[in-house]
């Protein structure tokens, strides 16, 4: 059977079992004169049976989906005579590949090694076997589960507490997804980061200033050994993240502080949310925008008052990251600047100060604890941002400061690496988790600071 | 003392200018920021728009098909694997001949046969094998023109003058004596909405992209939304307070501002490489942006049940509900408009998101519409990046297209978000 | 007295006094606060002053006057628009956007609400006090500092020091924070932060000093240095002051003006108004019949 088939199979069947079960308490009631006699709703005894038909064989279900295709292609490769088994991971993957192909008729079986075809041949056989076995083992446990909770109702029996139980655990574990998520992420790129720190050293990717990750074919070309320098892309991500921040700071903020202390309750209901379609617009779009209207806009500006500018220049990257950190960061001052006590204007205006001397002097001191702390999170999204630099920054790894030139980030080589056809063991392919590691760290360190510092400063007003 | 006062006035009174000069000076800057992050969104969508908005219209020429049993090389339509191997190419080829007849050499003949798109010899065969009396007849169809044809047809006229390109002199002169016979025009480009990717603009559509897009936010929706949901409520509802608890909140927070390309090198190492989910497919897409888009659901979700006042809790205890029946009958349904419009700007989110997909295959250059969660698919951003990328010039106008439908899509969908707080809003 | 006293019931009463007076059988609101409202040679005066709020008023035709270095109190049940009225006094209702003020208050024979009257002037001239105590996140120095400097009024910095100085001293918290001026003001007692914020507003000298319930967030002991120190700046400065508690208008205050629910009903002498109020309402609420 499909997994979907064998999916709603389960799903009738707890329902059966919820059903049943419920019944039966409810029978059992009447024998002994009304459903106070037992000890939960009948609504639980049914829940009970339901849960034990369905959990242990869903669980079941996903294990055995987990293993099957190793097993059955490890089962394949150890039948397949010596001459043909495979010397590395690469070759692994691709004799596979092709067995699965004769499998599905996509290869014709003629022109291809009879052993392959035999193999071919077993893992459809294996594939069925799988099939049957896993429906019976699941129906089976099912099956089971469900004679269980039916079997198990009883006045006594504390079927409420049990169901929540069974309840609370689930949800535990649907909160603690963030968590795995979180380890998820670092064991992926941890472990592919130290593959790439066996082969080039963690001192030459942290200090050298050469990045050129084209590997050569043959061993015998030049560059062979490509160079992991990340500095020009440490340089480059911070220079097109500052770029972004000389534009959206001064812009944020003043928009954020004109819509909490001047706007009319009109203007600020029609404003701030026109703003914040900048922060709904994909970042793809801004690659868009970036790559095909600014950045030859800028170009061409550039010419006509004699600079050279570069038509992927981290200026134009820049100023529309910048565009897009706008409206995140007017609207945490927003936040920051609303959670300063009315008390505190008051006590300004009261003394004779402008709205201005007010803002400037009393509520921006105020706020600027919690500032900072939108500013840092504006900065690690800056530093993350991907779809535009990929579509108007450049690939060249140059040292510079220069905002004219093309330059290169973290994230537009992590996508280079690792978009098109890869290896999973050349340092190339492992550079991409390298530089992610480097990125999470990163965002993380300063994710961490800045939650802190905007929790510690909501706390102070609270 | 009134002397004293009288001074101290116009000391104040002196620097007054002064100072509502900063205010004004202050307040202006104000203004400007305003203004500018309104010109941004101005001008983004002026732009998308007026290069965009041709997209939807399709360059048509008019040619007289004789569907030749001879040139096409099929006697029989109800052979298919005649009509598979049909040259309607071919028909194509000399209906453009006899409609130019004055063309001679190769170079010039080659020339003309490109003002007609590769496609129109599919939809001839389609039609001829709706119609399978058609075969050996004549009739006159509307055909699509081919890209260069069409950037240079939507530009006569147009204020910058004609985009000439790849356009040679030639085509340009039959292009000019289709209009004067009226055999050329412009109409509603139904390929944009029903095809999958192609590398010829004119043939290209979203369909394929649009279907993968729905197809990945189907499985995220329905990934994230009930365990957002389940440990939102765990969070409020049951959780002790303890150092377990703390972590899974600073994890939840942290998550929040992650990059998404992160998610992306976690889709790849952990569904891909270790447990060997096809790549390419939506079901991989909506793993990978369900752990992305799950912080925001949790986040939201806790925000709409904090928003349930105590006192329905404790009516409901009080009355002896269990603590999972104070849930489900009470907190749930109360905090359900507030999370289903967290969901909602999740999903928004997702919709627009792009890297993380780049890092699990979804780039692939894949014509097909995708049918289910495990073929092969792209999703509209991914289909706007690949476009973008592409050398053609007319592909920046589906490019734009392509953007316009994303974005409508999304205006919906935060409108929807909006509409939902608003009418289901509930005040304590 | 009684003559004065008009029975018709005014039209745009809110519904709630009509119950009220049925249920309560007090009088109705005198068309002139009864008492003696006026005084001769006023350093501030309010002419049929209302104030709405949008479209619900809150002050009805009040009619007051403040005498020069005179304690003023304003008492009344809450709601009652007492603080409404004293933020009227230096425009703080201008950043309350729906609020209006009509009628004709002066300051020195000045309009107020005249179109060439700045506010910021203004509110250098006739200081604030708040009812929560409002000390910035800056240093004590820089809180008292912060008038002085937004205007102009010291040129030098020992002139700043001097200012800071005298303020602190006038506010009696110079002994108490004299060696801890670069801490900041958030530091400080309750009791001494509503102190700095009377040095805070004493510092530029205004000519009439506005408090907004300053003893309601302070325990009994902090009340009753902030008490002592009204009565020590009412030799300097002119005071009104809105309180709840009718035993701290009677302690500090020269005259006490009765509000009810937007309604100047009495003003007197203090020790009139305690002892032998003129109207009911006002006999009604400090007798403690309601409030």
């Amino acid at each position: 059977m499909q997994t979907a088939n064998i999916l709603i199979v389960l799903l009738t069947l707890s329902a059966v079992a919820y059903y049943m079960a419920r019944g039966r308490s409810v029978a059992m009631a009447q024998s002994l004169g009304g459903i106070r006699h037992l000890h939960s709703l009948p609504f639980f005894y049914g829940m009970r049976a339901a849960i034990w038909c369905s959990l242990p064989s869903i669980a079941l279900l996903f294990l055995w989906l987990m293993f099957d295709e190793p097993i059955i292609s490890a089962l394949l490769i150890g039948e397949l005579p010596e001459s043909l088994q495979p010397t590395s991971a690469a070759e692994h993957n691709l004799l596979l590949n092709s067995i699965e192909n004769i499998a599905s008729g996509a290869l014709s079986a003629e022109t291809v090694d009879p052993a392959l075809v035999a193999a071919a041949e077993s893992l459809t056989g294996l594939r069925e076997i799988g099939r049957s076995l896993l429906t019976a083992a699941v129906l089976s446990t099912a099956v089971l589960g469900m004679g269980w909770g039916w079997v198990k109702v009883s006045p006594k029996l504390r079927a409420r507490q049990q169901v929540e139980r069974v309840f609370r655990g689930i949800l535990l574990s649907c909160a603690c997804v963030a968590i795995f998520t979180t380890l998820g992420i670092l064991l992926s790129v941890l472990f592919e980061s130290l593959r790439f720190f066996q082969a080039v050293p963690l001192s030459e990717f942290l200090f050298s200033t050469e990045w050129s990750p084209q590997m050569a074919i043959r061993s015998d070309q030049v560059g062979s050994s490509g160079s992991f320098g990340a500095i020009p892309l440490f340089v480059g991500t911070l220079l097109i993240s500052f770029i972004a921040m000389f534009v959206a700071v001064p812009v944020g903020l003043m928009s954020a502080i004109y819509l909490a202390e001047y706007a009319t309750p009109r203007v600020r209901g029609l404003a701030k949310p026109a703003l914040e379609v900048l922060a709904g617009i994909p970042t793809v779009v801004y690659g868009f925008f970036a790559a095909l209207t600014v950045a030859p806009f800028l170009r061409q500006t550039g010419e006509s008052i004699g600079l050279e500018v570069s038509s992927e220049s981290a200026l134009a990257a820049g100023l529309v990251m910048g565009v897009m950190i706008i409206p995140f960061i007017s609207s945490l001052a927003d936040d920051v600047i609303n959670a300063v006590p009315q008390s505190l204007r008051d006590g300004s205006l009261g003394l004779g100060a402008t709205r201005s001397e007010t803002i400037k002097q009393v509520i921006f001191p105020a706020a600027l604890p919690g500032i900072v702390g939108g500013v840092l999170l504006a900065v690690s999204r800056a530093i993350g941002e991907t779809m535009i630099v990929v579509m108007a920054a450049g690939l060249a790894a140059n040292l510079t400061a220069n905002p004219l030139e093309t330059v290169t980030t973290v994230t537009v080589q992590i996508v280079t690496l690792l978009v098109g056809d890869q290896e999973f063991d050349s340092p190339k392919t492992l550079a991409a988790f390298a530089l992610g590691l480097m990125l999470f760290v990163v965002t993380l360190v300063l994710n961490f600071i800045a939650l802190n510092v905007v929790k510690k400063y909501r706390e102070q007003y609270d | 003392m009134t002397d004293l006062n009288q001074s101290r006035t116009e000391q104040i009174q002196r620097s007054l200018a002064k100072r509502y000069r900063a205010e004004k000076r202050f307040r202006l800057y104000g203004t400007m920021a305003i203004a500018f992050g309104l010109l941004c969104v101005v001008l983004l969508f002026s732009d998308i728009i007026s290069k965009g908005y041709r997209a939807f219209q399709q360059t048509y020429v008019q040619l007289e098909i004789t569907y030749d049993a001879n040139v096409l090389g099929v006697t029989d339509v109800g052979d298919s694997q005649q009509v598979a191997l049909g040259d309607f190419q071919g028909i194509v080829k000399k209906a453009l001949k006899a409609r130019f007849t004055e063309v001679a050499g190769r170079k010039a003949k080659r020339d003309l046969y490109g003002l007609i798109s590769n496609g129109a010899g599919y939809t001839l065969r389609d039609r001829l094998v709706a119609n399978p009396e058609l075969l050996n007849q004549t009739e006159t169809l509307w055909l699509v023109a081919d890209d260069d044809i069409d950037t240079y047809y939507k530009s006569i006229g147009s204020k910058a003058g004609a985009f000439i390109g790849r356009t040679s002199e030639g085509r340009q002169n039959w292009v000019a004596q289709l209009v004067e016979s009226g055999d050329i025009e412009l109409r509603f480009n139904r390929n944009f909405f029903t095809h999958g990717d192609s590398r010829e603009p004119e043939l290209a559509g979203i369909r394929g992209a649009a279907m993968g897009s729905l197809f990945t936010l189907v499985v995220t929706i329905m990934l994230s939304f009930p365990i957002g949901v389940a440990a939102a409520i765990y969070l409020e509802e049951f959780a002790p307070r303890n150092r377990w608890t703390d972590l899974i909140e600073v994890n939840i927070n942290n998550l929040a501002a992650v990059p998404s390309i992160i998610f992306g090198l976690l889709g790849l190492a952990i569904f891909i490489n270790f447990f060997h989910v096809p790549r390419s497919v939506p079901l991989v897409g909506g793993l990978v942006l369900t752990l992305m888009t799950l912080p925001t659901i949790i986040i939201s979700s806790r925000a709409a049940i904090k928003a349930v006042p105590p006192s329905i809790r404790d009516a409901a205890i009080g009355v002896g509900a269990s603590p999972m029946q104070v849930v489900l009958h009470h907190v749930l349904p109360l905090a359900m408009p507030g999370m289903l419009t967290g969901a909602i700007i999740g999903m928004a989110q997702a919709l627009g998101e792009t890297a993380p997909l780049l890092m699990i295959g979804m780039v692939a250059f894949i014509v097909d519409v995708p049918g289910g969660f495990t073929d092969p698919s792209t999703v509209l951003p991914v289909q706007i990046f690949l476009w973008a990328d592409s050398p053609e010039r007319a592909f920046v106008e589906k490019t734009s297209a392509a953007i316009m439908v994303l974005l409508t899509f999304l205006i919906v969908m935060n409108t929807l978000a909006v509409v939902l707080r608003k009418r289901l809003e509930r005040r304590w | 007295m009684v003559n004065r006293m008009v029975m018709n019931v005014a039209i745009d009463m809110p519904a709630g006094l009509m119950e009220t007076e049925n249920e309560k059988n007090t009088s109705v609101y005198p068309e002139v606060s009864v008492g003696v409202p006026l005084v001769a040679s006023p350093k501030m005066s309010m002419r049929n002053v209302d104030v709405f709020y949008g479209e619900k008023q809150a002050i009805y035709n009040v009619n007051v006057d403040i005498g020069q270095n005179e304690v003023i109190a304003m008492i009344g049940p809450s709601g009652c628009g007492k603080s409404t009225f004293l933020r009227s006094i230096n425009r703080m209702n201008d950043t309350v956007d729906s609020c209006k003020v009509t009628g004709q208050l002066t300051l020195d024979g000045e309009d107020i609400y005249a179109a060439k009257m700045d506010p910021v002037a203004l509110r250098a001239r006739v200081g604030m006090v708040f009812q929560k105590p409002n000390p910035f996140p800056k240093t004590i120095y820089d809180n008292v500092a912060y008038g002085p400097r937004l205007h102009g009024l010291a040129s030098r910095r020992a002139e700043l020091d001097e200012i800071v100085e005298t303020s602190l001293t006038r506010a009696g918290l110079w002994t108490e924070v004299k060696d801890r001026l670069d801490q900041p003001g958030t530091g400080l007692s309750g009791g001494q932060q509503q102190r700095l914020c009377i040095a805070r507003a004493i510092a530029i000298s205004p000519e009439v000093i506005l408090m907004d319930e300053p003893c309601s967030a302070l325990d009994p002991i902090a009340t009753a240095k902030i008490e002592e120190l009204i009565a020590e700046l009412s030799k300097n400065y002119t005071i009104a002051i809105v309180t709840h508690s009718m035993q701290q208008a009677a302690r500090v205050s020269h005259r006490t003006a009765y509000f009810h629910l937007g309604h100047l009903v009495e003003v007197n002498e203090t020790e009139k108004v305690f002892t032998a109020p003129e109207h009911q309402l006002t006999e009604a609420y400090i007798t403690g019949r309601f409030g």
